[in-house]
């Protein structure tokens, strides 16, 4: 079989085509600002809110991403995302207190967990999943970003995060599905249940018969203390020092979140660059790869079985400009190579700056919850004391 | 960690409910009532102990979370530990050691050091405060620390009508 020229032709201009083609990446232009409720809740409707810490999404990184991937990055942003989004949170006004949580001890209405799927300075991925203090599960959703390098503007960078997107977001849907999903009966059923669990926290027998468990888990509401309970108003009393107490983690974040912003953004900058470079790098080798593969086999194919001697010398021509396309995305991926290895030693660099920072962060935070929870325990004694004396023998 | 010391919650040791295993002293035994105001005593002794430890430690965390955010604005991107002992927090023995920065605690700072900060507590009208945002809360703060009772209660004023708790009276 003979390949007429036009085939030919053809072959090639596919190859050289496939090498023109470019990825695009759709960046974020718009910025999506926080929604505040048009509603004027009164205050007793207001949720307050828990941020736990996120998981670092370690054992979800991608194939691709795991070279570029430092894991102590991963575990100081899962640190600091949190807590932006609780500012982000209490900003709205939408809710009462919230709070990134030093533990899962004490109770909170809304309680948010995330993982960090992505981060790499131009893109960040974070899964949220959201549940109420009934045990209900709100959503579970995704939220993906990929900004422009106008978000590491100076000026922008005075006013929000560069991700700050992201957040926005997470904050718009927790307050639709609020707005959409629950009623004032049930918001203040929640905020009752949550002081109940804190109550069992305390005092277990005085008040574990005020909360069932449906078959799916969920608590539900099955009697309610006296308003002049006075055991009741002595666990008021402890949870607004509980509260003290996760305020003053507050603090600590605070305290973490300031000092990682400057390297934490001057990291994010670079990678946003070596990002960029090294899948631009990565995209063009493999383009090569494909044309001068098929420019190769086109040209071998003329070569031997072009019926002029035009088509033979065209063949020859393809398959020598394939060799070469092959060659230049060896030469492409040795770039990338280089960029892959820059990504690695900004991550080093960083770590170097914020991995004692996390660990100061832990041991404090540890520390304190340890110095109050010993507290909680004689409080718990002390309240059996009271209940026995004031309900008496059994 | 240093382990806290029995009695702490309770304020004194020897405070501890004498009628709660039997006969107390020479009038036999405490009713439920004595007894309950008792332990009542104990738990707000460890609120005051608690709220002065907690206080003391918010404040050491603020000012380290101020003088971190201006090293940010002055561009320092620098590494470092950042803490270490010095950044722990101080356990509730400590605390309650320190005694001037209880809430009830009486009279002025024994010393200069920067971490006796002398606390005074809110007026009966106001509310605990956990729902207080920001500004709430550093006037809120503020008049707890303000040892002149006229600017005290001028702070508090302030803190009344941004709160809006006069209104809703």
């Amino acid at each position: 079989m003979r390949l007429p020229n036009k085939q030919l032709f053809g072959v090639l201009l596919i190859a050289l085509f496939l090498n023109a083609c470019a990825t695009h990446t759709v960046k974020t232009t718009t910025y999506t600002p926080v929604i505040q409720d048009s509603q004027n809740l009164p205050e007793e409707l207001l949720l307050d809110v828990g941020v736990n810490i996120f998981d670092p999404g370690l054992d979800e990184v991608l194939d691709e991403e795991e070279e570029t991937t430092n894991g102590q990055i991963r575990v100081a942003e899962s640190r600091y995302a949190p807590y932006l989004l609780a500012e982000t949170l209490q900003r709205s006004a939408n809710w009462g207190i919230v709070r990134v949580m030093p533990n899962d001890a004490s109770p909170m209405d809304v309680l948010i967990n995330g993982t960090i799927l992505q981060s790499n300075g131009e893109a960040m991925t974070i899964r949220v999943q959201v549940q109420d203090s009934k045990g209900r599960e709100w959503y579970t959703r995704e939220y993906h970003e990929v900004i422009s390098q106008f978000s590491y503007d100076p000026q922008q960078r005075q006013q929000n995060d560069p991700f700050q997107v992201i957040y926005n977001k997470i904050a718009n849907d927790l307050l639709a599905y609020r707005q959409s999903e629950l009623n004032s009966r049930e918001i203040l059923e929640i905020r009752t249940v949550s002081e109940m669990l804190f109550a069992q926290r305390f005092a277990e027998d005085a008040f574990s018969n005020y909360l069932t468990q449906d078959r799916n888990g969920n608590y539900q509401l099955a009697a309610l203390p006296a308003d002049n309970d006075p055991l009741m108003n002595r666990i008021r009393n402890i949870r607004e020092r509980d509260f003290m107490f996760i305020d003053t983690v507050q603090d600590y974040y605070a305290t973490y979140v300031r000092q990682m912003r400057l390297p934490y953004d001057s990291w994010r900058e670079q990678s946003y660059v070596e990002t960029i470079e090294l899948r631009e790098l990565r995209d063009s080798a493999r383009r090569r790869f494909i044309a001068g593969t098929a420019a190769v086999i086109g040209g071998l194919a003329a070569a031997t079985q072009g019926g002029t001697y035009g088509a033979q010398a065209s063949g020859v021509v393809g398959v020598g400009a394939g060799a070469y396309l092959i060659k230049s995305g060896f030469d492409k991926q040795a770039e990338a190579q280089i960029h892959m290895e820059a990504l690695e030693e900004l991550g080093q660099s960083l770590e170097t700056a914020v991995a004692p920072r996390v660990i100061n962060l832990d041991d404090r935070t540890i520390t304190l919850s340890g110095t109050v929870e010993e507290q909680y325990t004689q409080w718990r004694e002390i309240l059996a004391d009271l209940y026995a004396t004031e309900v008496g023998p059994q | 960690m240093d382990t806290l010391p029995s009695g702490v919650l309770s304020g004194s040791g020897d405070q501890q409910v004498a009628g709660a295993t039997g006969p107390a002293g020479q009038s036999g035994a405490t009713t439920a009532a004595e007894r309950a105001a008792i332990l009542d005593e104990r738990l707000r002794r460890g609120y005051e102990t608690f709220d002065g430890f907690i206080l003391g430690e918010r404040e050491r965390a603020q000012a380290e979370s101020n003088a971190a955010g201006s090293v940010s604005i002055a561009g320092d991107a620098g590494g470092g530990a950042g803490g270490g002992a010095q950044n722990q927090p101080q356990t509730m023995e400590e605390a309650a050691a320190a005694g001037s920065s209880g809430v009830l605690a009486g009279g002025p700072p024994a010393s200069s050091s920067q971490q006796n900060v002398e606390t005074f507590p809110p007026p009966e009208d106001i509310p605990s405060g956990r729902d207080d945002d920001v500004v709430a809360r550093q006037l809120r703060e503020a008049a707890m620390r303000e040892p002149d009772p006229e600017l005290r209660e001028a702070l508090w004023d302030e803190y009344r009508n941004y709160t809006g708790i006069g209104e809703e009276q």
